[in-house]
């Protein structure tokens, strides 16, 4: 039995309304690769928050070499030789690569006069030895995302971390770069470094891991050699039903009229000659890596990008550039993935944060709101979309993310939409709400709407959409059917590799 | 060539040092112009106040650039300064060196104290910076009041022609001001401290998990500016020769001003320091300018409120230019 | 669940601000009618809400700026400008009123028009912008008055600042009903429900088809506008043009409108406790007086005022 440097012992968090852990165990060995795997909302990410200092857990033990030990900060934990890279870019664009790298320990002189010279000698060999180029006094906003990677990996480093966590490090890199990533987490196992490595992407981890530890619903599902790897065993594993249990069967599905129509659409630098269609009843998942355009293609549709080429068609009517409020009356609506920063209004309740897009239509012609229709109608939505609230004048902040997902849908089935488009559905959500907003979107499909899905997600793009559209560089670079989609398919196509 | 590569690489690494090279060519502008046009303007002796009285209103704008750098705003350093005169008009009178060393004291003392409540103020209650220092400024300009209700007192004269000492061009609020502009300079490049502030200024979270010590950090800004406004409050006493309770109430305004000028963005996290020194040399001059072409100086103040509303919309344009240049 | 009440619980302090404050404003009245009796009658009162009217007014407006996340420095500076020109304009006279009020609205909708347009399309922070048009608008005020202004104010303003009706002044009963009407908007029209939204956030506003920038651009008019309005009473209550009008406008309708319950950041705050807060300040301006505390002392305790109530609301809002 090889030493387990790192133990994490029964460990509980709760958050209002959610058991994000519960009685979670897992154990690292010094020098392995360790895999964390786990759906959206299966407890991944806050278990990392527990271990990178942001979180305190309720109940339980963390144990580093030995030693029980608290992380009271992202700082306590650096020290205590945890290296995070988180999966958002956490960098300072203003400042240059080595003042980003050293900051909050910057070599220092006499008279506290920082060391620049030193410092940037440090990079220079750190990334040298990882085989990588770094300029240590460019401005991190010139770089681009792998590069800013390889900025937290060596600002990571820096502290001779015993255990490196990983969360998410491939989300936003194409194929040849998540070699060159590969390549360094095993350079860093050969020096005796444990990795946590956390991923949606099973092919990598079967590739990558000597173990993978697997989460469910906030629970320990079980821990497999690197013998016993097997994707289709991970997938029970994490999934704990079939995949058929939690995405509705849509196999049956036949799609109707054509309701969206993009053609040709373009924004110089960031959509070139995008087109596709949506039919009434259909539900399109737009996918690829990070930032590949499956946004700004979202935004457009909604007016809230101008493009300077190509036409947006809603049942036959062409939207002229620009303009959320026609898109409203015309019956598009979108559901943002950033539901704090862009959706809800926190210290409004349920009821008017519902109607806020159909504001015009609950009041008379000088503006005074007819709430008794208002309380009605919110009412229904409540009801049909079972949003579990003490009542409607709940503040939508103290609502739980399922909930307050299901509030945004409100406010956008009140305006009847034609077609809906949703950015990443389920983030941030755990698994029993998930299961009913999939219901949800199903069940909207059935009624006549056109969905348009984002989602960073591969197992709920593959298992929700009907057809797949692939983004790679502002251009739809495949296209897949229900049938033939796989996982390994859509990474092709997401790395821009072209297939005969 | 290496040189060359290298100032090309500093233009990339800090946009903001063309904008301080175009006030720069403004100020020389200005400058030559009027040493065309008037004769009197010429003298040395003429140059050598403008200078002088360009001073104070630069060491100010210093302190105000750390803060706003910092992501924060100081509104209070006019009051302080005010404060500071009125002390120094009440303490610095005798003719004992020690009770000139203890009005000093005293001045600095007091305007440490009030970045301190300031940086306090934002860092621990959580007040937004502009709304704890429109408070601090409040309840200061009645301290001045209290500590002198209308201009007056004395400064020791000894003391104030020293701090008003002449050679030829160079002054002696020159010199201090060259000095502090080498402090803070190192402060801002060259320290823990400095890169904290740029930090914090860009994003406080995700300073803080990165090990930036915010709330330290942030209440260093403040407590510099105080001292900042310290010295300033000090030439100003030294050049009145008495304690004034208002004379400081356009420095605020102004110290911004000099600041946004000189290319420090409002946003935080983005700044330079000589951008601020001809930030301010530039409304100085101005000023100055306008009292010699005996223009109404009423119009200062719509002449500051313009500029600064240029200058804003001249940056905010640029910047808008320079994302667009990078997307595409 | 316990977190969760505990949060409610504080979320509902927030909204009791108004009642708290209403409280605080019986209990100094009650003491000054036991510290100096025989001071306190109905009559005072009503003085005392005649005199805070023109800062309620001022304070209505700052509030539906700082309902929408803004913050307007530059109403003193309005009621400063609107005062002198409504004086020249009238020049005494009952039959240039209409001319003078015009120019009074032109000035209050060119103030309100060059903040909007400063923050919304020129994206200057709305106090550096305000102080701007603060400073500019107090140099024209000098130069045209060339630092001495003269003249008093038309019979009809001066019926206006001092009148009474039914024993209530008139500028008490403009207030509140101002306040009346700006209540019912913001209770029960798509209007108030926009403005909330914009305040409490913007990007979800924008996202549901709301038009940000219409929102943001009247709030700034709206409050010039009401700045104006004051400008009006005062002057007709002072009778005389004055560059020191101006007071401490902009500082005490900002802690009106705090201590009344808005929050800084936007999106939370009602009127009553606006008009509330406004009566307070007065109140405690008034009683200072009474107990002979100078200036000096106003000043201190109208920061340490504003600094606790801010203070204590963002203590409050922790979780």
């Amino acid at each position: 039995m090889e030493y387990e440097y790192l133990q994490l012992l029964h460990i509980t968090k709760k958050f209002p309304g959610v058991t994000a852990l519960d009685d979670v165990s897992v154990s690292v060995r010094q020098g392995e690769i360790h895999a964390l795997v786990g759906e959206n909302g299966a407890g991944k990410s806050t278990l990392m928050n527990i271990l990178g200092g942001n979180l305190q857990p309720d109940q339980g033990e963390i144990r580093l070499d030995g030693q029980s030990v608290r992380i009271t900060s992202p700082i306590d934990a650096f020290q205590k030789g945890i290296g995070f890279v988180h999966q958002e870019s956490n960098l300072l664009e203003n400042l240059s690569v080595y003042e980003n790298v050293f900051l909050g320990r910057e070599r220092v002189g006499a008279l506290g006069r920082t060391r620049r010279r030193e410092m940037c000698q440090e990079i220079l060999s750190s990334s040298q030895r990882l085989g990588y180029a770094l300029e240590p006094e460019k401005p991190v906003s010139e770089l681009n995302l792998a590069q800013r990677q390889s900025v937290e990996i060596t600002r990571a480093l820096l502290g001779k971390p015993r255990i490196l966590i990983l969360d998410e490090p491939t989300a936003a890199l194409a194929e040849d770069e998540v070699e060159r990533l590969f390549k360094i987490v095993r350079g860093l196992r050969q020096e005796g470094v444990s990795i946590l490595y956390i991923s949606h992407r099973l092919d990598e981890i079967i590739e990558l891991a000597d173990r993978v530890t697997v989460l469910k619903d906030g629970k320990l599902a079980g821990v497999l050699e690197r013998e016993e790897l097997d994707k289709d065993k991970l997938v029970r594993m994490m999934v704990g039903r079939v995949i058929q249990d939690i995405y509705p069967d849509r196999s049956q599905v036949q799609p109707g009229r054509e309701l969206l129509k993009v053609d040709q659409l373009t924004i110089p630098g960031r959509l070139d000659q995008v087109s596709f269609t949506l039919r009434a009843g259909e539900i399109v998942g737009l996918g690829g890596l990070e930032g590949q355009g499956q946004r700004t293609v979202a935004r457009a549709v909604f007016g809230d990008l101008r493009f300077t080429q190509g036409q947006i068609t809603v049942e036959n009517a062409v939207l002229k550039s620009g303009g959320i409020a026609e898109r409203i009356r015309g019956g598009v609506a979108y559901v943002t993935h950033d539901r704090r920063g862009e959706g809800l209004v926190p210290h409004q309740s349920i009821r008017k944060n519902g109607s806020l897009a159909t504001l015009e239509r609950l009041s008379n012609s000088i503006g005074w709101m007819r709430e008794g229709r208002e309380r009605r109608e919110i009412q229904e939505h409540m009801d049909s979309l079972q949003i579990k609230a003490s009542s409607m004048e709940q503040l939508a902040s103290h609502l739980s993310g399922g909930n307050q997902q299901k509030v945004m849908l409100t406010r956008w089935l009140m305006i009847h939409p034609k077609v809906l488009i949703i950015d990443e559905p389920t983030k941030g959500i755990d698994i029993g709400a998930r299961m009913s907003i999939y219901q949800i979107i199903h069940q909207l499909t059935q009624a006549g709407i056109g969905i348009l899905m984002l989602t960073s997600d591969m197992v709920e793009l593959i298992g929700l959409s009907d057809r797949t559209l692939i983004f790679y560089e502002g251009r739809i670079v495949r296209e897949l059917a229900r049938d033939e989609v796989t996982e390994e398919r859509i990474m092709k196509a997401a790395s821009g590799i072209t297939e005969g | 060539m290496k040189q060359i590569e290298q100032i090309r690489r500093k233009f990339a690494a800090a946009p903001q040092l063309s904008s301080v090279l175009t006030i720069c060519g403004l100020l020389i502008l200005v400058f030559l112009s009027m040493c065309g046009y008037s004769e009197s303007y010429r003298s040395t002796y003429n140059i050598t106040n403008v200078l002088a009285q360009c001073a104070p209103l630069a060491c100010v704008s210093l302190g105000q650039t750390l803060v706003i750098i910092s992501g924060g705003i100081d509104l209070s350093v006019g009051s302080t300064i005010s404060v500071c005169t009125a002390i120094a008009a009440r303490l610095m009178g005798g003719d004992s060196p020690a009770q000139v060393a203890l009005g000093v004291a005293v001045v600095f003392l007091f305007a440490a104290g009030v970045g301190l409540v300031n940086g306090l103020g934002v860092n621990y209650l959580k007040v937004p910076p502009m709304i704890t220092t429109l408070c601090t400024s409040t309840i200061l300009n009645g301290v001045a009041l209290w500590i002198l209700p209308v201009a007056g007192g004395k400064i020791n004269a000894g003391f104030a022609r020293f701090i008003y000492k002449k050679w030829d061009i160079i002054s002696m609020p020159l010199v201090l001001l060259v000095l502090l502009f080498l402090a803070t300079r190192h402060l801002l490049y060259h320290t823990r401290t400095g890169t904290g502030l740029y930090a914090i200024g860009r994003s406080r979270p995700i300073a803080q998990s990165m090990g930036v010590k915010t709330r330290a950090v942030s209440v260093r800004a403040y407590v510099l500016a105080g001292l900042c406004a310290g010295v300033t409050g000090l030439l100003l006493a030294c050049r009145m020769r008495v304690g004034d309770p208002t004379c400081g109430s356009s420095y605020g305004m102004d110290s911004i001003a000099s600041a946004v000028i000189g290319g420090t963005s409002l946003a935080g996290g983005s700044g330079l320091l000589s951008g601020t020194v001809a930030g301010a040399f530039l409304i100085g001059m101005l000023s100055n300018v306008m009292n010699i072409l005996e223009i109404n100086q009423f119009y200062q103040y719509v002449m500051k409120g313009s500029l600064l509303i240029a200058a804003m919309v001249i940056y905010s344009i640029s910047g808008r230019l320079e994302v667009r240049r990078r997307a595409s | 669940m316990r977190h969760n009440s505990l949060l409610q619980r504080a979320g509902r302090l927030h909204s009791l601000q108004p009642l708290i404050l209403l409280a605080i404003i019986l209990v100094m009245i009650l003491a000054q009618s036991i510290l100096v009796p025989g001071s306190l009658t109905l009559d005072q009162l009503l003085i005392i809400s005649r005199q805070a009217s023109a800062l309620g007014i001022i304070a209505l407006g700052q509030a539906v700026v700082i309902l929408v996340g803004g913050i307007d420095l530059s109403v003193g500076t309005t009621v400063m400008m609107v005062n002198i020109f409504c004086i020249t304009g009238m020049q005494a006279s009952n039959s240039r009123v209409p001319a003078g009020l015009l120019l009074c609205l032109g000035i209050g909708l060119m103030i309100g028009a060059a903040n909007a347009v400063g923050v919304l399309f020129l994206n200057i922070a709305p106090f550096v912008m305000t102080l701007c048009t603060t400073t500019i608008c107090q140099g024209i005020c000098y130069v045209y008055t060339q630092g001495a202004p003269t003249g008093s104010a038309a019979p009809f303003i001066r019926a206006v600042g001092t009148g009474r009706l039914l024993g209530v002044p008139y500028s008490t009963v403009i207030w509140l009903g101002l306040a009346a009407l700006l209540w019912a908007v913001l209770r029960f029209t798509t209007l108030g429900r926009k403005l909330y939204a914009v305040g409490g956030n913007p990007k979800a506003a924008r996202l549901s088809g709301i038009s940000n920038r219409k929102l943001i651009a009247g709030a700034y008019i709206f409050s010039a506008l009401m700045a104006t309005a004051a400008g009006l009473i005062l002057t007709g209550y002072h009778n005389i043009a004055s560059l020191t009008l101006e007071g401490d406008y902009a500082m005490n309708s900002l802690a009106a409108a705090l201590i009344g319950g808005n929050a800084i950041e936007g999106g939370r705050g009602g009127v009553w406790g606006v008009v509330l807060g406004s009566f307070f300040m007065m109140l405690l301006m008034a009683m200072l007086t009474m107990l002979g505390i100078s200036q000096v002392g106003k000043l201190i305790t109208q920061g340490c005022i504003i600094l606790a109530v801010v203070a204590v609301q963002q203590l409050l809002k922790r979780d």
